[in-house]
Order: C-alpha cells, then structure tokens, then sequence
C-alpha cells in the first residue's frame, strides 16, 4: 500500500489544490480585511501623528513622525507662525489652511500653543508659519505610509 | 535653541535664521530618515547625511545671494 495515499481515496494532487484553494480564500480574506482596515489606520495617523503606525505595530517610525511632527508644529506655534483658517477667502492661504490642517490634533491645538496669536510682522513669525505648514505635510506622509502599509503594499 | 525659541515668543530676543534653519533641517531629516530606511542605525547615518547636505545647500545658496543682497 502507498504511504502516500490518503485514507479518503484523494490522490496528493487532489490534496494540494484543495490546500491552494484553502490558501487563495484565506489570502482573499486578509486583503478584504486589510481594505477595510487601512482607512481607519489612515485616519488614526492623520489625527495623531505616528498612531497608525502605532496600530500597526511599528515602534519606530511612530516614535520619530510624533516626534517629528510635533516638534515643528510646537516650534511654528512658539515662533507665532500664522494658523491659516479653512474661512480663508484666497486660493493660497486655502493651500496654507490645507498645509496646516495635515498635522491633526496640532492643528486644533495651536490655540492652546499660541494663545497670543500669529505674529508675522517678525522674521521669526514667519519661520513659523513654514514650520506649521512643514509639520502637516510631514503628517500627511506618514499617513499615506501607513497607509500602504496597512494594505500591505509597503512592506519596510 | 528652545530657549531662544521661547524668547522669540515672548517678544525678546530673534531666533537667527541660522538656528530656524538648523532646527527645520533636523526635524525633516528625522521624519525623511524615518520615511525611508528601516534599521535604526541606517536612519541615524541618514539622517546625518540629509542634515548635513540640507546645511551645505543652504550656506551655499545663501552666498550665491550674497551679491544680490544690497
């Protein structure tokens, strides 16, 4: 008798394909899961900076966008940077409001952090506003990282 | 820097632009260090070499300018 054969009668050949179906489904079943996983992962990294990769278990890079993310928004509020308002009536300050609103819960801090307001009549007021707008478009990289990474196209 | 930072705010004394500028190019070389290598010790070098260069770029564009200053 062959070893080899399985007791219900199916041959191996038989048996591997139902292994690769078994493994297609459970594969098909991951990526609809992470579809459905990503956005949230990207709203969680968009309002705290570094907390999708957090979700997604990447120390690191959590650490160093929080870190990064904050310490120039921080800075650009402590400088007196303009906090560009979506009420904006012309098409620049509408792209400086869109700058600014990437760094998430900085954004909706920066009355906290500059309770005199914006400042830009000196140079360091203007340093500034390029730091709170630099922090939102570092923000809304690490979102789209952690983006691809929840859906597992990015794998470092 | 914090404290000249801290200043500025208050109204005191002027953060330099070179110190602005040294505080911008460390924070995006982190966050582009961190974006783009995966060990630590590859984004410590990176960022390293990224800060260095966003430095060099500056000082040399700043006296590039220097004719047209005045």
């Amino acid at each position: 008798m062959n070893n080899d054969q399985p007791i219900d009668g199916t041959s191996p050949s038989d048996a591997l394909t139902h292994e690769s179906a078994v493994d297609d489904s459970s594969a098909t079943e991951r990526a609809t899961r992470r579809d459905v996983v990503a956005p949230f992962i990207a709203v969680a990294a968009w309002i705290v900076p570094g907390l999708g990769h957090l979700a997604l278990r990447r120390w690191g890079r959590a650490l160093i966008f929080f870190l990064a993310v904050g310490g120039l928004a921080i800075a650009g509020y402590l400088l007196r940077g303009n906090v560009f308002s979506p009420r904006a009536g012309d098409p620049f300050a509408m792209l400086g409001f869109f700058a600014d609103f990437g760094s998430g819960i900085f954004y909706f801090l920066s009355r906290f952090f500059e309770s005199a307001g914006p400042d830009v009549s000196r140079a360091a007021g203007d340093y500034g506003t390029r730091f709170i707008a630099a922090a939102g478009i570092v923000n809304l990289l690490s979102v789209f990282d952690a983006y691809e990474i929840a859906l597992g196209r990015r794998t470092m | 820097m914090w404290a000249e930072i801290a200043s500025a705010r208050n109204g005191g004394s002027q953060i330099s632009h070179l110190a602005a500028m040294c505080l911008f190019a460390l924070l995006i070389s982190i966050a582009i260090a961190g974006l783009t290598k995966r060990t630590a010790l590859e984004r410590v070098k990176y960022a390293a070499s990224c800060f260095l260069k966003f430095l060099a770029a500056a000082i040399a564009i700043g006296w590039l300018m220097y004719p047209f200053s005045r």
